[in-house]
């Protein structure tokens, strides 16, 4: 299940999410077939073995150059328990949000509308109500703000 | 008159690896876009001043950190600052030391970030509250979509659905309750003016979309960046049969650009180098009404911003129903006085010449007007 958050920030919320991967990242991470999937259909790379990254524009690459937003999937991925700041995350990550979600308990923080796929399922966590598809998610993303932030 | 366009930074990266090219025209410039496009490597690229990298720009390009900015802000003058998803840039101290700063220093700030903006909305409300203009404003035409081939980088505006075509518009939304709602309602049929304004013209919009079937909503689009995601989403992206006018900046724009006044020294002086003018207020709807202030001083069709305003009706009906006064009228510089349609003389040929095309009062329509009238009465 997908549960949205889109209040303040809190404690369990990794917000620097750059920062928090590059100080973080472990190197069995990189055998995970989902970590594997994202860092090619994302970032257009390839694991080759450990952290050697092979990117279509840089060459050989170490994970602290991948995109914020695949370095944010992967925490998603990896790091269950904590809740990973998906502002981080263009709209071309979402699918794999989705995808995630189907395969275990997620939980995001979301500071923007994000653009998800025209049919999903969320719950967001503040009001508790669980949203069906992405127009669904767009006016309770909104009633939230203007309800609870006067916005 | 130049293009807005033309008045800007240009911002060129040269690299083996990594290209890009792009300007930046006012104080706050939003970019974002799909993960893996570049947009930290161009962070990062400025940040190595590296001799292998070629950069041009007309200003120094400097990087702020999260645990640093606010002294960066207070200490950097004439200079692009970038912020690469830095968590500060949603904080309210954010917005008030931008609002402080940016001017004073001559600084320019590129955000890079998806948020929502909340801190810069809630700060202007304050604004809105005391009808001033001390903070600072993003315009629509300041967020980007970054995009990449793989090694060249650029911006693409933010996508805006455009009129083409007036002549079939059943209703005009007018966010302005003032002088450039008395404007519409008095050439235009099925005008309706928003009943608050910039932060609910979303509001009035969704009571309207359903009853119309195309839609032009006139949104100043000079200070309407920080809601535009929020109208976006819940209208643009669910309705097909809503318009913006393009290139709107605001109502005194739209007649700084008029017949009336392009040809003014002044308003062509300024208008052909705004990065200089209108950048020196913290929104430029704020310089627009003072430009046209300054250029109709002590003219037939003055032109003041106020919070009580009275459209002159040099704007609203022909030179040759004037009622000035013969001494008056003498002196007057308009150039179409002889024009017997006033809204034709002031727009024909002009940025704005798609508005002639609006179904006029005076003109015969083929509309069904009773569900409009209904849905209007009842609005």
């Amino acid at each position: 299940m997908l549960n949205i958050m889109l209040g303040d920030f809190n404690d369990k919320c990794i917000i620097n999410v750059k920062e928090h991967f590059n100080l973080f990242k472990e190197t069995e991470w990189f055998s995970d077939p989902f970590v594997r999937k994202v860092i090619k259909e994302v970032d257009k790379s390839e694991v080759i073995a450990g952290e050697y990254i092979q990117s279509p524009v840089f060459g050989g690459i170490t994970p602290e150059r991948l995109s914020s937003g695949v370095k944010a999937l992967i925490l998603m991925k990896m790091e269950p328990d904590l809740i990973v700041y998906a502002t981080r995350c263009g709209d071309n990550c979402s699918p794999f949000i989705v995808e995630l979600a189907e395969q275990q308990e997620l939980t995001i923080m979301l500071h923007h509308c994000m653009t998800f796929p025209e049919e999903f399922t969320a719950r967001i966590v503040e009001t508790g109500k669980e949203v069906h598809n992405y127009e669904e998610f767009i006016d309770e993303f909104y009633r939230y703000k203007r309800e609870v932030k006067g916005i | 008159m130049k293009n807005l366009s033309t008045s800007s930074i240009d911002i060129s990266v040269k690299s083996k690896v990594f290209n890009f090219r792009g300007s930046i025209s006012r104080r706050i410039t939003v970019i974002r876009g799909d993960s893996a496009t570049g947009k930290t490597s161009l962070v990062n690229v400025i940040k190595s001043h590296s001799p292998a990298i070629q950069i041009e720009s007309s200003m120094p390009l400097i990087v702020a950190a999260n645990d640093t900015w606010k002294s960066t802000i207070h200490f950097y003058t004439d200079s692009i600052i970038f912020f690469d998803d830095l968590s500060c840039t949603e904080s309210k101290e954010f917005a008030e030391v931008c609002s402080e700063y940016l001017i004073k220093n001559n600084l320019y700030i590129v955000i890079i970030g998806r948020q929502s903006f909340d801190n810069f909305i809630l700060l202007a409300e304050e604004d809105r509250n005391l009808h001033s203009y001390t903070k600072v404003a993003l315009s629509v035409s300041e967020i980007y979509d970054f995009k990449t081939n793989g090694v060249d980088h650029w911006l693409e505006p933010a996508k805006i659905p455009v009129i083409d075509d007036c002549s079939d518009v059943d209703c005009v939304l007018v966010e302005d309750r003032g002088k450039g709602g008395d404007f519409f309602e008095n050439y235009f049929q099925n005008v309706v003016k928003s009943s608050q304004g910039k932060s609910q013209i979303m509001e009035d919009v969704l009571k309207l979309v359903n009853n119309h079937s195309k839609i032009l909503v006139m949104i100043d689009l000079a200070a309407y960046g920080f809601h535009w995601e929020k109208f976006y989403k819940n209208v643009l992206f669910k309705y097909s049969n809503v318009f913006i006018l393009p290139k709107r900046e605001c109502f005194e724009q739209m007649l700084i650009y008029s017949n009336m006044l392009n040809n003014n020294l002044i308003v062509k002086e300024e208008t052909g180098n705004l990065l200089k003018y209108a950048n020196t207020f913290n929104s430029w709807e704020n310089y627009f009404e003072t430009l046209i202030d300054r250029v109709t001083y002590k003219r037939p069709y003055r032109c003041v911003h106020s919070r009580h305003p009275i459209l002159s009706d040099c704007y609203l009906v022909n030179c040759s129903e004037c009622t000035i006064g013969t001494r008056i009228t003498e002196k007057c510089d308009f150039c179409y006085k002889d024009s017997t349609d006033k809204l034709d003389a002031l727009f024909r040929d002009t940025e704005f010449e798609c508005i002639l095309d609006l179904p006029r009062k005076d003109k015969l329509a083929n509309l069904d007007t009773t569900k409009q009238t209904e849905s209007l009465n009842s609005f």
